[in-house]
């Protein structure tokens, strides 16, 4: 066991590959309980009538495609698949656009619904908390679509003038606090995330305190949630994968302290 | 069916040269190139964005439109640039000033009643009476931590009452640990993550299988 003390890194990256590269050539199909606060971000979505109108915010980079991909996609299908008015933002960056054209939307059955009547893709709005304080308050703010029209010749945007008009903000990978400091205080805006499973820990006191109705965390909250809508796609192998690269670091921490506990600790005494 | 899309060979490729970078442990050539070229094309692609798109529509297409009041925020941040010319290079403290006030005042806005009254006041909503045993326990749970952490942070008070509140303050210390614990447990989950999505994007769609 002493062996596990000098253990090659690149024994550990391997063995990480091979566990990652099984469940998407051998499906596992591990089971998944779904949480509260997927339910909830659920049925915040199910709940909206048809012709509700939503804001969503796609805040994804390249980095962390894998992790909020799938929540976009499965969150963007459903509001299409619901007859629901539907406007796009990026507040992060401006890569983040291309990242929502190409990985999010390209994804996505838009079935009959026609841009600039039923949804608008506003493109990024660059000033951060500025950005964010302006559009709420007026949603022609950044003049033109991200693909160059100009709103005014948009029909949707006579519906939607400003947050007063919406019924539900979403935000993907967004900053959480920026929304409720500008949408959710000011405007009564429920609002639902879809986020890392490092940030559920400290978005956990605005849960708590109804500021957030509801959040999907990482790939196992899109698993989750693809549960739910009874349309398990590609997200789930990713969590097999996930759930086994785990059971192996938790192995190996275990067997490397139980190791290091007999050998290392009785040579430093001698 | 291996990929016949140029777009999806030069990603794989160049998320292959970063992953060499595990074969030594050090950095070589192909992680050079492939970092590099990624680093290149993003900040050139948001350079050109934010100033061709971003400008023109905020900004240009406003004062076209005849709001010559829009002209002030370009000369103030125009002003950022007097920082290469040294005997005007105090000129760019208008906009930096101009800068930290704004997002000073709008973090100020909300913050309030989003990070203080608005919790404590469903924290002291919290039912322990009434709710299934789980909850009462969660909830009992909670509160412990939230007061015994608080009294951690208490800096200012007397010796005789910091020893007094020892044992309240020790235990705030355990439910942070914990709360670091957690923390880094799921931010250890988020970095997994990315190897899960380049290792499905390497083997869906790069090799077809």
């Amino acid at each position: 066991m002493s062996f596990l003390l000098n253990i090659d890194r690149r024994i550990i990256w391997i063995t990480v590959v091979a566990l990652t590269v099984l469940p998407f050539l051998v499906p596992i199909g591990l089971p998944i309980g779904v949480e509260k606060i997927t339910r909830d971000y659920y049925n915040e979505i199910e709940a909206l009538p048809p012709g509700a109108k939503v804001v969503i915010n796609m805040d994804i980079e390249a980095g962390n495609v894998a992790q909020y991909a799938g929540q976009a996609i499965a969150t963007l299908g459903r509001l299409f698949e619901k007859d629901l008015k539907i406007i796009q933002i990026v507040f992060y960056r401006a890569d983040c656009a291309v990242i929502f054209e190409n990985v999010v939307l390209a994804e996505v059955d838009q079935g009959d619904y026609e841009y600039g009547v039923d949804w608008v893709n506003m493109g990024f709005l660059e000033g951060r908390e500025a950005a964010y304080l302006a559009f709420a308050g007026d949603f022609m703010y950044p003049v033109n679509d991200h693909y160059g029209n100009s709103l005014e010749d948009l029909p949707l945007m006579e519906e939607m003038k400003s947050m007063d008009d919406v019924d539900l903000y979403i935000t993907v990978a967004g900053l959480s606090q920026l929304a409720i400091r500008q949408f959710v205080i000011p405007y009564g805006m429920p609002m639902i995330v879809a986020t890392g499973v490092q940030h559920l820990v400290s978005l956990k006191p605005d849960m708590d305190a109804g500021l957030i109705k509801g959040a999907l965390g990482g790939i196992p909250g899109a698993a989750q949630y693809e549960l739910l809508l009874g349309k398990p796609g590609k997200t789930i192998q990713k969590l097999d994968a996930l759930s086994l690269i785990h059971m192996f670091i938790i192995v190996l921490v275990a067997t490397t302290n139980i190791a290091h506990y007999l050998y290392a600790d009785k040579g430093r005494k001698t | 069916m291996v990929s016949t899309d140029i777009g999806i060979w030069v990603g794989a490729l160049l998320t292959l040269g970063i992953l060499s970078y595990f074969t030594s442990g050090k950095q070589n050539i192909a992680f050079r190139f492939a970092q590099s070229t990624v680093l290149g094309i993003s900040i050139g692609y948001i350079i050109v964005l934010v100033f061709v798109k971003q400008l023109n529509s905020l900004a240009i297409s406003k004062i076209a439109a005849g709001n010559i009041i829009y002209i002030i925020p370009i000369i103030i941040g125009l002003l950022m640039y007097s920082k290469f010319v040294p005997q005007y290079r105090y000129l760019a403290r208008i906009p930096i000033a101009w800068v930290v006030a704004l997002g000073l005042g709008l973090g100020a806005r909300g913050t309030l009643q989003s990070n203080i009254m608005i919790q404590i006041m469903s924290t002291a909503k919290l039912p322990i009476v009434g709710v299934d045993l789980f909850t009462t326990f969660s909830n009992i749970i909670y509160i412990i931590s939230l007061v015994s952490t608080i009294v951690f942070f208490f800096f200012t008070l007397n010796p005789k009452m910091q020893q007094t509140l020892k044992p309240v303050s020790t235990l705030g210390r355990y439910f942070l640990m914990v709360f670091f614990g957690i923390t880094f447990g799921s931010t250890f989950m988020s970095r997994v993550t990315l190897i899960v999505g380049v290792v499905q994007m390497l083997i869906q769609k790069w090799l077809g299988l």
